[in-house]
């Protein structure tokens, strides 16, 4: 009898254990997903990782870099213009090892026949701030290329278990959480066009500082690294790697990175195409193609680039034109359409001000 | 009785996950969140993701307070590292040129005031910019202690009367909350001359 009695209290002793770690997964599940950032504000470029997840297949181009490419670069203009498939994988200040991470991760999912790189992370040879850090990888999905890019971009008060567990590190937003943090907790609108993040705004370059001197113009071995990182990726899965400078007039793009740039890409027999050198041919106006005085072009100036990069892929790769392939064609010319909604949308919106 | 034992266990355990917030160093690690929205390099560096937020404000705030070992010295105005734009801008009038240095995500970072022979580099503190780093840009403008860009290192090291840490092309002279840094070519003659502030080390 007292027998029958103990293990009627170990069961119901172990289904209160289950019952309490379920309940106790799903409330910090919860709360960690209600402070977590959303990015949705004035920030969007946050979302800009996880929103690849929900854009998989086969690209014909995969985009890697910073904010020289995610606001320079329109995919849905080089399906209309070009016929060609493409995603940004950009973020914020991505450095080096990060866009090699995020290309290592692609390469699970996809195989491009091109890859292209924008350079001006080569300036970065270690890991700068942790709040770029989050904005490229919370939102990564967790695999081995997720480690290693949070191992690669960790500063040295930053840890893997805040990664792991981001509401460790993000808790204390409880006091501070703002509507949108209720708005986009289950679900969000897409921020981006595949991975092309729109400003229609018009601000000239009337002056750009000539910038601060270095003392020693020589990248980094790190950066160099995982140069030759990205590279060999390239080739092991036989993509066209093509490395490019946008045409940003600030930061300084230094004579002495573009030397080491050009070398290096003849040293491997690749493509590098300094955008700055081609801005009249590109037809880009500083007057009105850029929203911050020379730093990013805006919408006009990124379709103008992306015309440019989209002739020199006609002329230097071996890409179809899918434009006649009907599936590809009905899922391209729906997202070029939400992309001239996108468009008119925001000029809408900037004429009225807001 | 073991099982009530358990369930005040788990609710502890829930709570852990917020207890920290009254952890000193935490408080001082503000939301990330906050970091991308008040676009406040200051702040940031401050608020930086350290081991002790409390002492990072102090360190801060000593810097600030800290008077400066270099100065740079035009038309009988004192420039210098931490110093409050609107001090300047009051005295120089506006710049010849002025520009704003937007990051990638953040904005209203810094600020660049060019002059004819000198630049001035700003960061945001609160609603003020103070100065982050003043360039001279050609040698018709001298430091304090008469060196000037053309003038060979030695003997600007024999004006400022310290040897200063050469590496990677910089010649360095450490003066506490700022640095005087002299850029030389292969001759070792200077060709940039700059006033930098210590306070942005600490992002």
């Amino acid at each position: 009898m007292e027998e029958k009695e103990t293990k009627k209290f170990n069961i119901k002793l172990l289904i209160t254990v289950i019952i309490s770690l379920v309940v106790i997964t799903t409330i910090l599940a919860f709360l960690q997903r209600l402070v977590e950032p959303k990015y949705m504000d004035n920030s969007g470029e946050g979302s800009l990782i996880e929103e690849y997840y929900d854009n998989i297949e086969d690209h014909q181009i995969i985009i890697v870099g910073d904010c020289e490419v995610y606001e320079n670069l329109v995919p849905p203009v080089l399906w209309e213009d070009y016929g060609y498939t493409s995603y940004i994988r950009g973020s914020a200040q991505q450095l080096i090892w990060q866009s090699y991470y995020l290309l290592e991760e692609t390469y699970k999912y996809e195989n491009p026949d091109v890859v292209i790189f924008n350079v001006l992370s080569m300036q970065y040879n270690e890991p700068q701030k942790e709040a770029y850090n989050r904005m490229t990888l919370d939102g990564m999905k967790w695999s081995s290329s997720k480690v290693g890019a949070i191992k690669a971009s960790m500063m040295e008060d930053e840890q893997m278990i805040d990664y792991v567990f981001p509401i460790l590190r993000y808790h204390s937003r409880i006091t501070e959480l703002k509507k949108d943090d209720i708005t986009y907790f289950f679900d969000k609108p897409t921020v981006a066009d595949n991975g092309y993040y729109m400003q229609v705004g018009i601000v000239p370059a009337d002056y750009v500082p000539e910038g601060k001197p270095l003392g020693d113009y020589t990248f980094g071995d790190n950066a160099y690294y995982y140069l030759d990182a990205i590279r060999e990726i390239c080739e092991e899965h036989g993509s066209k790697l093509i490395l490019v400078k946008a045409p940003s007039l600030y930061p300084k793009w230094h004579d002495e990175w573009d030397a080491q740039m050009v070398d290096y890409a003849a040293k491997y027999n690749l493509d590098y195409i300094n955008f700055l050198e081609h801005t009249d041919e590109i037809g880009l106006d500083y007057n009105v193609d850029t929203y911050d005085a020379g730093l990013h072009l805006n919408v006009y100036g990124a379709e103008k680039l992306t015309r440019y990069l989209g002739e020199y892929l006609k002329e230097n790769t071996d890409l179809e034109d899918l434009r006649s392939n009907e599936a590809v064609a009905e899922e391209y010319n729906q997202k070029l359409l939400e992309y001239r909604e996108r468009l008119a949308k925001k000029e809408e919106e900037r004429d009225a001000g807001k | 009785m073991r099982i009530k034992a358990l369930l005040v266990v788990s609710a502890l355990v829930l709570g852990m996950a917020f207890v920290g917030c009254s952890n000193p160093a935490e408080d001082a690690a503000d939301g990330v969140e906050n970091m991308y929205q008040n676009e406040d390099k200051a702040e940031d560096a401050v608020d930086g993701i350290k081991e002790d937020g409390e002492e990072k404000d102090a360190e801060f705030q000593e810097i600030l307070d800290s008077s400066n070992k270099y100065i740079f010295e035009y038309d009988g105005l004192t420039l210098a590292p931490d110093m409050n734009s609107q001090e300047f801008l009051n005295v120089l009038g506006e710049a010849n040129h002025y520009y704003e240095v937007k990051s990638c995500a953040f904005e209203g970072l810094d600020k660049i005031y060019t002059y004819s022979s000198f630049e001035i580099y700003t960061y945001p503190n609160g609603s003020d910019d103070l100065i982050s780093n003043i360039f001279l840009k050609d040698d018709t403008v001298t430091t304090k202690e008469g060196v000037y860009i053309g003038m060979s290192l030695d003997t600007a090291k024999e004006k400022i009367g310290e040897e200063g840490v050469l590496e990677s092309g910089v010649c360095t002279f450490d003066g506490g909350g700022d640095r005087l840094r002299l850029y030389v070519d292969g001759s070792n003659t200077i060709t940039s001359i700059e006033y930098q502030s210590k306070v942005l080390d600490q992002e």
